[in-house]
């Protein structure tokens, strides 16, 4: 009988530490996450926080959130990267949206067919490439037919290759890190390629556990 | 039989070669993701106590409160071509507005070329303006394929910008418009259009230096 209590104090006393430890790690992390923030809220530019404990993605410019973008699934492959501000380097696209030029004396103002650059011209899926290796791929989350075997062959493909960069990486001894995003559906993600320019600064937060 | 075993062979071999390195690269990524590699977080946790760390995020949280605008404010999304006055978290006003095009103008067989987007980024209200006056730029000329006059009175148009005018830097306005059907829509040089009874009782509301967010 002692020795079951014993135990139970044992196993008791280890899950309380192991919850102070836990504790202890998201106040750390959340102390990285405030002070890459504050850096970057001190200028006059918007910038960018994925959140991955809080399943969004928001836009902010000195601390006041200007739009808010939720995370339906995430995807990941590779290291943890540190917390800190990354500038995003390259936005590529399939199909990216292309300016039209205007024709002198072709003014079309008040036509029905405007032809202006507007969301609806945005691509719907993209990758986001930052420093450090970190690739991170935006998709709606769809229930189409062909967009849904599009994401299958995509997924097929990225799994197949994924061993093969892991490998080809580690042996010139560079970080990578793989992200899929999926967003609710095809405004939110032209919304956020409108919104997310090259250059722009962004923390990625992705908690330890 | 002997031509089937060596195409079977000759699959068989690739398709091991191809799962080796299949399996060795899963390795990895499994390797990579248990975190052995530093990424400076494990730094802060062993340096300092839970209470510590509390207390600097509450000081941190307040600091990063700080940097927001007290008084109203305006947020101007451009992919919805929406306009929001703002107070703190809540919206005073929401407006329905049209923002730049996104287009290229090149000067026939010139040298000049502009791009007519909204400015994105931090901006205040530099000026207030009743009535205000349009005074046409060179681009609004050769947009019509028509000549840029030389003499200054033929730039002069009362009519575009509506009722009030909120100037924000470098010739960009929030103005009215005469094209109501077109709010909604990119369809401007730059400037943000926006409806008589919203542009209105945003002119009401908001004084020099209100802080306008573009994005």
């Amino acid at each position: 009988m002692r020795k079951k209590i014993a135990w139970i104090v044992i196993l008791l006393s280890w899950l309380t530490a192991a919850a102070a430890a836990d504790e202890k790690t998201k106040a750390a992390e959340q102390n990285k996450l405030l002070e890459a923030e504050l850096a970057l809220a001190k200028t006059s530019a918007s910038y960018l926080i994925m959140d991955f404990a809080e399943k969004s993605i928001s836009l902010k410019s000195r601390g006041i959130v200007l739009k808010k973008w939720e995370i339906r699934k995430a995807g990941f492959w590779g290291q943890l990267f540190p917390i800190k501000a990354l500038e995003l380097l390259k936005k590529s696209a399939w199909f990216p949206a292309k300016r039209k030029n205007i024709v002198p004396g072709k003014e079309a103002q008040g036509d029905v067919d405007l032809e202006v650059l507007e969301l609806k011209e945005m691509p719907s899926r993209y990758r986001l490439t930052f420093p450090d290796g970190i690739d991170i791929s935006i998709r709606p989350r769809t229930r189409k037919f062909f967009a849904s075997l599009g994401t299958i062959g995509t997924s097929i493909g990225r799994l197949t290759l994924l061993p093969l960069k892991a490998i080809w990486v580690s042996m010139r001894k560079e970080r990578f890190t793989e992200i899929e995003l999926v967003l609710t559906n095809e405004k939110e993600t032209k919304g956020l390629y409108w919104s997310f320019l090259e250059g722009q600064s962004c923390i990625i937060y992705r908690p330890k556990k | 039989m002997t031509k089937k075993r060596v195409i079977l062979r000759a699959l068989l071999g690739p398709a091991i070669v191809w799962a080796c390195l299949e399996i060795a690269g899963y390795s990895v990524l499994i390797f990579r993701q248990s975190g052995k590699a530093s990424d400076g977080r494990e730094k802060v946790v062993g340096e300092q106590s839970l209470s510590v760390l509390q207390a600097k995020n509450r000081q941190l949280a307040e600091r990063l409160k700080s940097y927001s605008p007290y008084s109203s404010y305006i947020l101007v999304d451009t992919a919805e071509n929406r306009l929001y006055l703002k107070q703190g978290t809540k919206v005073l006003r929401e407006a329905v507005v049209s923002c730049g095009s996104g287009e290229i103008l090149e000067e026939p067989g010139g040298k000049r070329k502009w791009l007519f987007d909204t400015p994105r980024g931090e901006f205040s209200v530099q000026s207030k303006l009743v009535d205000p006056t349009w005074i046409k730029p060179d681009w609004a000329f050769i947009e019509e394929g028509e000549k840029v006059p030389k003499n200054f009175n033929d730039r002069i148009d009362r009519d575009t910008l509506g009722d009030f005018a909120l100037g924000f830097g470098n010739g960009y306005f929030i103005h009215g418009t005469l094209y109501t059907r077109l709010l909604g829509r990119n369809v401007t040089h730059g400037c943000i259009r926006v409806g008589d009874a919203d542009l209105k009782a945003i002119f009401q509301k908001a004084g020099l230096g209100t802080k306008i967010y573009i994005f």
